[in-house]
């Protein structure tokens, strides 16, 4: 029902320069199959077309756009990024579950929804294309009254987490009880 | 507008709690926390006993197979059985519903012989109800926001999948994939390849309303359906020996087996299918829905669950290729070839 290795299992490539030229990016990963041989190669949009149209000894033969987590690595391995010149930008971190961009680039995932303002321009840029179009569709229908209390609590949990980590057993309960404060406001709220 | 092709579609949604961290990213309780969220908006919000939760460690291997055999769960999520996530079936499987993947909620409507654009008003409809009690991670301009940001935006997939043998042998698949990846379309192999099944899905949320995701995947999907019709008529015009001997050959097996894998079953199914479509075969009742009936029923999670009735059973069981084989002979024992006079 599903397609082999639904896409996102195949989101671990990295973008690389196309295998066939080596000068345009390797936007497309293509895999053929050859009696029952599997074979990867990683492609520009034109040398993509070029050995697709010469594929008919091939058993199969199909291609997945390369995924996020390469355009990642390729956008900051840049000499000179397109946004951002000062070096500490990997080192940016969201505020709410302490993802950093290196996080972010590695996993190919974002941490948490308040990670897409804290790396909004690397997000956009990484899409790039009709994506930064923006969003077009359904929209939510129910207000979120406690939003900012239920983010404050996940924001204090990860500090929890670090100070439990560190051993800094004091500010940890000063953190602990104003969790509980919270929870219990987003409770009566409810 | 040629459908028949179109063995089957399915769509579905992402969504995210507005504020927890990803699921990759989320502490164990934080996520356990979430799935009795989940159970407990199901109880409050739904009408009672429409929504059936369990969680993934209480599901047979069987069972997991044969749910992703429907389309009712996702492959990797149906290897993933920690207790913090949650299997969701609507109404015996009109919809489903996978807590704590790679998003927090994937809400999924799967049918044979469907257009997806039908289907969007049920899936539509399902997360109303969720959105009502759970709230949702959504941004005005990233749209509803998820763990891959590719998929934010609408957080929609929209897949529908299309039986392409003659396409496949003759090598035209890979120059259309191509092309379709400039369109947003991406067209990809399921069950290795085996009986010629592709899918046919969108790629990224963002930038066109949900119907017109599903639309657009629609339309690629007919179009290849019209081109693999095409593709068969030549084929017969051009090669009718070989392609007669093929066909035959695979008739002749289907009807005289008596271990198969999966495997060999899907290309024989395939090549019969296609063997009635062109007038090579003759095999009343035979359509292109029962082809795909059969090319599920043989699949191990199906043998499991419905033929041997044993959900714990080991799928390198000899019994599955003889269960198979027998399935096989059954469906094909009153089948024919034709005379090019007939």
């Amino acid at each position: 029902m599903f397609a082999d290795g639904s896409e996102w299992e195949l989101g671990q490539d990295h973008a690389q320069e196309c295998d066939s030229c080596g000068t345009e990016p390797g936007t497309i990963h293509i895999i053929r199959i050859e009696d029952g041989e599997f074979a990867h190669a990683h492609l520009c949009q034109s040398c993509a077309e070029e050995a697709a149209g010469g594929g008919t000894d091939a058993d199969i033969f199909f291609a997945v756009p390369t995924a996020l987590a390469g355009m990642f690595g390729s956008l900051l391995s840049r000499p000179a990024p397109l946004f951002d010149s000062r070096a500490s930008s990997r080192k940016s971190m969201c505020a709410v579950c302490g993802s950093t961009l290196k996080d972010v680039e590695e996993k190919g995932m974002v941490g948490c929804p308040a990670c897409y303002q804290a790396f909004s321009r690397h997000i956009e840029a990484a899409l790039g294309g009709s994506e930064a179009a923006g969003h077009v569709g359904k929209q939510p229908s129910h207000d979120q009254p406690d939003l900012e209390q239920r983010r404050e609590v996940v924001r204090l949990e990860h500090m929890l987490k670090e100070l439990v980590d560190d051993e800094r057993y004091e500010e940890a309960a000063g953190v602990r009880d104003r969790i509980a404060e919270l929870a219990e406001l987003v409770a009566e709220e409810k | 507008m040629s459908t028949d092709l179109v063995f089957a579609g399915g769509l579905e949604m992402s969504r995210n709690d507005s504020v927890l961290p990803f699921p990759h990213a989320a502490e164990e309780a934080q996520l356990s926390e979430f799935l009795e969220r989940v159970e407990r908006v199901l109880e409050t919000c739904a009408d009672p006993g429409d929504w059936e939760l369990t969680p993934m460690d209480s599901l047979s291997p069987g069972l997991r197979a044969y749910l992703v055999e429907r389309g009712l769960m996702t492959p990797v999520f149906s290897r993933e059985t920690d207790p913090w996530k949650g299997f969701g079936l609507y109404r015996g499987g009109i919809a489903s519903l996978e807590v704590n993947g790679r998003d927090h909620i994937r809400l999924m409507v799967s049918r044979a012989g469907e257009v997806l654009s039908g289907l969007w008003s049920t899936l539509d409809e399902l997360d109303d109800v969720l959105e009502s009690g759970l709230g949702f991670a959504y941004d005005e301009r990233w749209g509803y926001l998820t763990a891959r940001a590719e998929d934010a935006g609408t957080g929609l997939r929209a897949h529908s999948l299309v039986h392409l043998p003659a396409l496949m042998v003759t090598g035209q698949l890979g120059s259309v994939a191509v092309k379709l990846i400039g369109k947003g379309i991406t067209l990809s192999p399921v069950w290795g390849g085996a009986g010629g099944l592709f899918q046919v899905s969108n790629k990224g949320g963002m930038g066109r309303a949900e119907l017109r995701i599903a639309e657009k995947v629609d339309a690629v999907s007919r179009q290849l359906g019209e081109q693999e019709h095409a593709m068969r008529k030549r084929l017969l015009e051009e090669n009718p020996v070989q392609v007669r001997d093929y066909v035959g050959r695979s008739l002749g097996v289907a009807q005289q087996g008596w271990s198969m894998t999966a495997e060999e079953a899907l290309g024989l199914i395939s090549a019969v299918q296609s063997g009635v479509d062109m007038g090579v075969i003759g095999l009343d009742g035979f359509t292109p829905a029962s082809a795909f009936a059969l090319m599920r029923r043989v699949q191990p999670g199906h043998i499991a669950m419905e033929e041997l009735g044993e959900p714990d059973a080991e799928v390198d069981d000899p019994r599955f290729d003889e269960v198979r084989a027998r399935l096989m002979r059954q469906a094909f024992g009153s089948a024919r070839t034709l005379d090019r006079r007939e």
